[in-house]
């Protein structure tokens, strides 16, 4: 494992240090560190990622590279601890989305989707959908800041169209 | 990728949720809409029209298929009990020891033939509802049912008078066309009447069912399906439809594979081996045709001294042009002796690390599944929860369902 630090620094002006490997699951810091625009004594600025939300991607990063590097050890894995390590990394992220507020998530989605982190994107996002899940259509609407722009009409018919989904 | 306004970041946490929700793209909330359950989905096309064109439209399920067919595909059972065919589903059990499990009642759909297994075919299921009157024959309507959505579609009357009637269903990939593929059998005549009839019906996207029609196809391969009481109903392996069949001069009694191409409309045959995949079929285990990691393969009993089902036979086909197979003999472990006693089983299918599964032929008091793991010659089994009400009948039970939420009259 490469033991390169570097350093991150959020909008609001925390400075976190993280271990390049780490840092590499953003293809964005990636692509940076690729095409060498990162000095090693300057933090890299993140103008859309606040200070908490960062230390949140660090820590998810963190615990990601850990697993992937296990990953090439036991290639030879049998199917059982496959199961058991993929349960272990389940478990820790159900862990880590739990107490996240919907506001926290939507703001760690945009970090995740700023810094292009791909399994983080897709963690979230399923987080989110379990949340809103059994939410009325009235409620989503709400969250989304969606106007309802059906006639009443309009909307009764793809209610009736849709009705076993209603029950 | 959005910028976030600058506003957003100096909100207080109390009064800026709904304007980080603006910041939020359309591309990220498709992103989340594509990871809820399909329920959930059906009841936010009510949220704007926005949400309801993007639901239906072709790239949201196209990619909503593509993360379900990501994730441990669910089981389905299929039961036919009072004329209605009713569908049941739940999560793959995990790995041993295995807990019971609850197969959760979805819907029912008027599908009244007997010995029709309803195989989900990405997510769908095609199944034959008839209906006899005096003076005009059998009438046989094609149902295509979605049963994660409730919805379901009749196709227009299969060509023929006929009650003998099989009902294969098949996806070609490349240009995603679903495709129905009936064929018929004089039930007055002797057994040796082949299948004949074959006709064709492509669900076209954009296009009214009730416009669609059936077009008669020709077919090289003159053969009779085996047994157009047998409950197999082929099965759909990239674009080719497979199923068993005695083909017209190979007649030593046992059936071979008839190959039908979804996309060239094309039939075909791959010879069974030639020692081996002869066996005649008792009670127990039914010989079937499997995706057996994604080949083809045929499970079947291994029988010792003519009558003693000592374990299970596996051939995968290896090149279906030169009609190469390799097989596999499992004897069974130990408590394979007590179950097989207890009641008659049969295949259910494979799973996708190469588990065999097999069930009891009908829904008993404590209803099960049996894994068999070859690697380790293991034997577990899964209690069934929650078709209690089902008793005596016959289910069909899928390992690989994927749940999709295409609209059925956009397909």
């Amino acid at each position: 494992m490469s033991s390169n630090m570097i350093m991150l620094k959020s909008s609001d002006g925390a400075s976190f240090e993280i271990e390049e490997a780490a840092a590499r699951k953003s293809k964005i810091i990636a692509n940076m560190i690729e095409v060498e625009c990162v000095d090693e004594d300057k933090a890299i600025p993140l103008q859309n990622v606040t200070g908490n939300i960062l230390a949140l991607v660090i820590e998810y990063c963190n615990k990601h590279i850990v697993d992937d590097d296990d990953d090439v050890a036991t290639e030879e894995a049998s199917e059982e601890e496959e199961e058991a390590k993929k349960k272990k990394v389940d478990d820790w992220e159900a862990e880590f989305m739990n107490s996240m507020s919907l506001e926290t998530m939507f703001e760690l989605l945009l970090a995740a989707n700023y810094l292009n982190i791909k399994s983080l994107i897709d963690l979230v996002c399923q987080t989110i959908a379990n949340n809103i899940k059994d939410k009325t259509p009235e409620e989503v609407r709400k969250i989304f800041s969606i106007e309802n722009d059906f006639t009443p009409e309009e909307e009764e018919e793809i209610r009736k169209e849709n009705a076993w989904a209603f029950g | 990728m959005r910028t976030l306004s600058k506003k957003t970041r100096s909100c207080s946490k109390s009064r800026n949720q709904e304007i980080k929700l603006e910041t939020i793209s359309f591309e990220l909330v498709i992103e989340i809409l594509l990871r809820l359950p399909v329920k959930s989905i059906a009841r936010y096309r009510t949220v704007s029209k926005l949400w309801e064109s993007t639901l239906a439209s072709p790239y949201f399920t196209e990619s909503f298929f593509t993360i379900s067919s990501s994730r441990p595909p669910k089981l389905l059972f299929t039961c036919l009990k009072d004329n209605k065919t009713f569908f049941f589903s739940s999560s793959s059990p995990p790995c041993p020891p295995r807990p019971p499990i609850v197969a959760n009642f979805h819907t029912s759909f008027s599908i009244n033939c007997p010995y029709n297994r309803c195989r989900p075919v990405r997510g769908l299921v095609c199944g034959l509802y008839q209906q006899t009157s005096k003076g005009s024959g059998t009438a046989t309507l094609p149902l295509i049912c979605n049963p994660s959505t409730d919805e379901v579609i009749t196709l227009p009357r299969v060509k023929t008078r006929r009650k003998g009637v099989k009902s294969f269903f098949g996806y070609d990939p490349i240009n995603k066309h679903f495709k129905v593929l009936c064929m018929t059998k004089s039930l007055t005549g002797g057994v040796s009447e082949y299948s004949e009839e074959h006709q064709l019906l492509t669900l076209e996207t954009g296009k009214k069912t009730s416009l669609t029609s059936w077009k008669m196809i020709k077919c090289d391969v003159k053969h009779t399906i085996y047994g157009y009481s047998q409950s197999d109903n082929g099965i759909c392996i990239n674009g080719v439809l497979y199923y068993l069949a005695y083909i017209t001069g190979g007649d030593d009694g046992f059936p071979d594979i008839v190959c039908f191409d979804i996309r060239s409309e094309e039939f075909s045959y791959i010879r069974k081996a030639d020692q081996g995949m002869n066996i005649n079929i008792g009670a127990q285990l039914e010989s079937t045709l499997v995706n057996y990691k994604g080949k083809l393969a045929k499970l079947q009993a291994n029988i010792f001294n003519y009558n003693i089902l000592t374990g299970i036979q596996l051939w995968v086909l290896e090149d279906a042009e030169k009609h190469k197979w390799s097989s596999y003999i499992y004897v069974m472990p130990r408590p394979w002796k007590n179950i097989t006693k207890e009641n008659t089983l049969c295949f259910v299918g494979t799973t996708s690390s190469g588990e065999i599964v097999l069930s009891p032929n009908t829904i008993c008091d404590v209803f099960y599944l049996v894994y068999y793991k070859p690697e380790s010659n293991t034997i577990s089994k899964v209690v069934i929860k929650g078709m209690e009400a089902f008793m005596h009948h016959k289910p069909y039970i899928f390992l690989d369902h994927v749940e999709d939420v295409k609209i059925l009259s956009n397909v």
